[in-house]
């Protein structure tokens, strides 16, 4: 074993995530014998309801997928059998076959959602979402738009996409407190939203701290935290508070010059999600000196980012759609929900750039410095691999190298050979002069 | 000379105390499937005869030889039989039979006959495919299922496997149930590919037994995705080549906690004995 | 000093002597699956017979392959590509493209300056044309694989079988014989897919020179393939003697730089 170039220590503040984490997870199989209600889906405004909460069956199918692969499978095999296709996105066949056998890993009940808000997304699967659990028992849904526009900024465009998501999110607002009995609690919903505005600054922080060589933190670090505030949600102080905490310490871990990988001497992305029920791939790598410097999908939190042409990495549409830049005080829920609405409305997120703008991968590339590409093909999961292809054609011009490996999709193992992954892995390192620096 | 370890034993069998001459009604079926052919003989309810071998690229000359070994070395010729139904993926080539008739209800007729009335779930495991027929209290088909395309592996990729691995054939099953747990099932659907990811498993240390148990073992699990699909309830049988193959069946068993029929004939005489009786059935009531 | 390379395929292992740039022996044998270690040292103890020499007598072992770690005895180990890379600037110096077309894998090396590598494209899954499949194909149809092999003349009209899928493929193969059609022009038309699925996966990033791309592995001694294969991407392949050892030989060349 050589001897490290950087020194690396782990990260002070991940005790704090992986408790957040907990926290939420628990609150989650908690809501019925609470008797609150747990929706499917994923709004930014689900606090002001008191008694609702959110949960997607994306963290669910990927947890699973990371903690048993024979429960997983057991649970895809549930859903095929009641009719569901092999080719669903595995997220969905591992949550929805465990809620046809009516528990979780664990033993614990399935937590049973009570209402459906799906949203449309550039994963087509996605608006089926819901339909498993509409299926299981009638439960009301409520469709969220959400506009994709790939073209350059559009003022009016902008204008009219946000119309459209503060009336529908009103609506929605209005009628579960009729169809539930439920009170929107106005106050709390506006205080969360002034307090939710802290965390991206500090998101945009640590991304940005990770162009640093070498980077403070690597990938599988990132994915400790890139759900807090987002997918998971939490108390909103609490939330800024951590990622306040995570950027100081990553900004610390610069100055100081503390690594996430000792060796580093090879930088590589990829695009979302990975496969995760194999995510030993990346201490694999680490072995040949290589830290994956995240995804545009685990940065997520920091907004849309691009190069400008001076060179700079800066968010696209400046301060647009972040409650900062909200021009008047936030007094009633409409003015909550016009400054919570961030760049989302406006048709940009950040993890869509992976889909939707073949050349927004070079710009990352460059802005990270990464010697090196991984773009998975997920035959099931096709929102996560169109474009994928073309994409890697365009990292190749500007002298990126690139690995595609094929599988199902990150919540499924089936049809992902791991040893030929490995294989993969060994022969893209070894044909670019690089040799394990460790067994 | 190579050992071809893919080769299963071809057989054939003719009776020697039927008088045939005796019997009212004579028929036959022959089933040409993708991998292997099938033929077989009755005297009225009486197995007289029957073959079992690789289907060769001449279809008709595989149905010709099936036929030829079944009649043997008794004096009962092809004119003798009254009768004779085609079944099977190749049945079009049984240039002698009168009629064909689809492959499930002669699997139906002929585990029927093999296991006797009480069966009501037929698992046919072959070659390219398989199928699950739940059948009613009589004769007659109430619902079947087919797998999709792409299989972790019928019968033909597991020729390949033994070829690579060079295990016997026949020895893969037992082989595969010397563990003391199954590992998980090797991932890969294609069974193209399912093949390189069981043999990559050696390279994480799994023996021998162990690799063809996560291989045999997801050829098990698909095939139990897709019979549940009839929602399976004793009493159950299996037909077909992999029918012999100790390490699907008993996982099979294991994953559908029932214990499957067994019976004295060949399981892969299925189609064709269904096919002779639905002949002798056409005979009886002309 | 002499040295030694040996390629662990899935199928088949190759093993290949090396003095001052001179082969000395070959070996090959079936790899086998639990046992392929011990097949590893049957197959050297033959090419050190065969070449007269004692095991102390080389210098330096260098295995490749699937099954390089199968080699318990190597001295080193290098992934497949860069093996061929070795071979293929051996072999011809004037190359800059090797194809290796094996049992289950297709690579495409394509090489840079010294001893650069400058892209590795290989087959994801989907395999029509690869060794495992032809033979299992050849078996199907009542051949020889030689016999397949060298079948000369174009398919005929109309017969053709998938050319994206090995599976889908044997099937539509089966259907032809089902349909009797002549199972030479069934052979003829899954040799043709495999070549078309080939060439695809030459087109995938850069399609390869015309005249310094190299092609190796065992199918390379599939003329009818090869002929299909040159025909639709206009590429003269040059082909070495021993082609299937190149990969053995890339590993011997390396163990002696």
């Amino acid at each position: 074993m050589s001897k490290q170039r950087w020194e690396t220590r782990p990260l002070e503040v991940w005790n704090k995530a992986k408790e957040m984490r907990a926290k939420w997870q628990q609150s989650i199989d908690t809501a019925s014998s609470e008797r609150v209600l747990l929706a499917q889906g994923n709004v930014q405004w689900s606090i002001g309801f008191p008694a609702l909460r959110v949960i997607e069956d994306n963290p669910v199918g990927a947890m699973m997928a990371n903690k048993s692969d024979e429960f997983a499978r057991i649970c895809r095999l549930a859903g095929e059998v009641l009719g569901w296709g092999r080719e669903i996105c595995g997220y969905q066949l591992n949550c929805w076959g465990a809620m046809y056998l009516g528990h979780q890993m664990d033993g614990s009940p399935f937590p049973f959602r009570d209402l459906v808000i799906p949203f449309s997304d550039p994963c087509d699967q996605h608006t089926k979402r819901g339909q498993a659990p509409m299926d299981y028992s009638p439960i009301p849904r409520f469709q969220e738009n959400y506009p994709l526009y790939t073209g350059p900024r559009d003022t009016d465009r902008e204008k009219a996409m946000v119309e459209d998501k503060v009336y529908s999110t009103l609506y929605i607002i209005e009628e579960i407190e009729r169809i539930f009995g439920q009170k929107f609690d106005d106050e709390r919903f506006i205080e969360s939203v002034k307090l939710s505005g802290g965390i991206r600054p500090y998101a945009q922080d640590v991304s940005r701290f990770m162009q640093h060589i070498p980077s403070p933190l690597s990938q599988k670090d990132l994915y400790s935290f890139y759900t807090l505030g987002g997918l998971t949600k939490g108390d909103p102080a609490e939330t800024v508070a951590i990622w306040k905490a995570l950027r100081d310490e990553v900004k610390w871990r610069v100055q100081n010059n503390i690594a996430a990988v000792g060796n580093e001497r090879y930088r590589w992305m990829e695009t979302h999600p990975p496969p995760w029920h194999f995510l030993k791939y990346y201490r694999y790598m680490e072995k040949y000196g290589a830290v994956c410097i995240g995804s545009q999908y685990s940065h997520m939190m920091a907004g849309p980012f691009e190069l400008k042409e001076d060179g700079a990495w800066a968010p696209r549409m400046g301060n647009a759609g972040f409650v900062q830049s909200f021009d008047k005080p936030i007094k009633t829920r409409e003015d909550a929900i016009r400054a919570m609405i961030g760049t989302e409305a406006r048709g940009h997120r950040f993890k869509d750039d992976e889909v939707i703008r073949p050349y927004a991968l070079n710009d990352f590339a460059k802005a990270y410095k990464v010697n090196g590409a991984i773009l998975p093909l997920w035959r099931c999961g096709v929102g996560c691999t169109v474009t994928r292809k073309e994409q890697g054609l365009r990292l190749s011009e500007i002298g990126v190298r690139v690995l595609h490996y094929e599988g199902s999709q990150p919540g499924d193992r089936t049809d992902l050979d791991e040893n030929r992954l490995l294989d993969q892995l060994d022969v893209w390192m070894e044909s670019q002069g690089l040799r394990k620096l460790e067994d | 000379m190579t050992q071809e370890y893919w080769r299963w034993p071809e057989s054939a069998w003719t009776s020697k105390d039927i008088d045939w001459k005796k019997s009212k009604t004579v028929t036959a079926g022959v089933d040409i499937g993708s991998n292997s052919t099938q033929s077989a003989i009755m005297c009225d309810n009486l197995l007289f005869g029957y073959a079992n071998l690789r289907t060769g690229p001449d279809y008709r000359e595989s149905a010709g030889a099936a036929m030829r070994q079944a009649l043997g070395k008794s004096a009962m010729t092809l004119k003798d039989i009254r009768y004779t139904v085609g079944t099977g993926w190749g049945s079009r080539n049984v240039s002698f039979a009168q009629k064909t008739v689809d492959e499930i209800n002669c699997h139906a007729r002929g585990a029927r006959f093999m296991h006797g009335p009480a069966v009501k779930i037929i698992v046919d495991l072959g070659a390219q495919t398989c199928k699950a027929i739940r059948l009613y209290d009589w004769d007659r088909i109430r619902d079947f299922v087919m797998n999709d395309k792409c299989a972790a592996g019928m019968g033909r990729s597991i020729e390949v496997m033994a070829d690579l691995l060079q295990v016997p054939i026949q020895e893969m099953g037992e082989r595969s149930l010397a563990v003391d747990k199954d590992p998980e099932p090797v991932s890969t659907t294609c069974y193209a590919f399912a093949n390189t990811e069981a043999i990559g498993l050696f390279r994480e240390g799994y023996k021998e037994s162990e690799v063809l148990a996560a291989y045999l073992f997801a050829i098990a699990w698909r095939i139990h995705g897709t019979i549940g699909r009839v929602q399976p309830e004793k009493e159950l049988a299996f037909t077909g080549g992999l029918a012999k193959n100790t390490g699907i069946v008993k996982r099979l068993e294991r994953e559908m906690k029932m214990t499957a029929l067994t019976s004295e004939y060949d399981p892969q005489l299925a189609g064709a004995i269904g096919a002779a009786l639905i002949a002798r059935d056409i005979v009886e009531k002309a | 000093m002499i040295t030694a390379g040996i390629d662990v395929g899935i199928e088949s292992l190759k093993a290949v002597i090396l003095k001052d740039g001179k082969v000395l022996a070959r070996g090959i044998g079936l790899s086998g699956g639990a046992h392929r270690a011990k097949i590893v040292e049957q197959v050297w103890s033959e090419a050190l017979a065969a070449a007269r020499l004692k095991p102390a007598d080389i210098g330096k072992v260098i295995a490749t392959g699937q099954g390089k770690n199968d080699v318990r005895f190597a001295d080193d180990r290098v992934v497949e590509p860069v093996a061929d890379a070795w071979a293929a600037r051996f072999l011809y110096p004037k190359a800059t493209c090797v194809v290796d077309i094996g049992a289950d894998q297709v690579r495409l090396v394509t090489l840079g300056k010294g001893d650069s590598i400058l892209e590795v494209v290989m087959n994801q899954k989907c395999a029509a044309g690869l060794g495992i499949f032809l033979k299992s194909m050849a078996r199907t149809l009542g051949m020889a694989l030689d016999e397949m092999s060298g079948l000369s003349g174009n398919p005929a009209g109309g017969v053709t079988v998938n050319d994206g899928c090995a599976v889908f493929a044997e099937m539509d193969a089966l259907g032809l014989l089902n349909r009797n059609v002549p199972r030479q022009d069934v052979a003829r038309a899954v040799m043709e897919a495999v070549a078309i699925r080939i060439n695809s996966i030459l087109n995938d990033k850069i399609m390869p020179a015309r005249d310094t791309t190299i092609l190796v592995g065992g199918v390379s001694k599939n003329t009818a393939v090869v002929n299909a294969l040159q025909r639709r991407s206009e590429i003269g392949f040059m082909i070495p003697e021993h082609a299937e050892y190149a990969g053995a030989l890339g590993a011997a060349l390396m163990a002696a730089s």
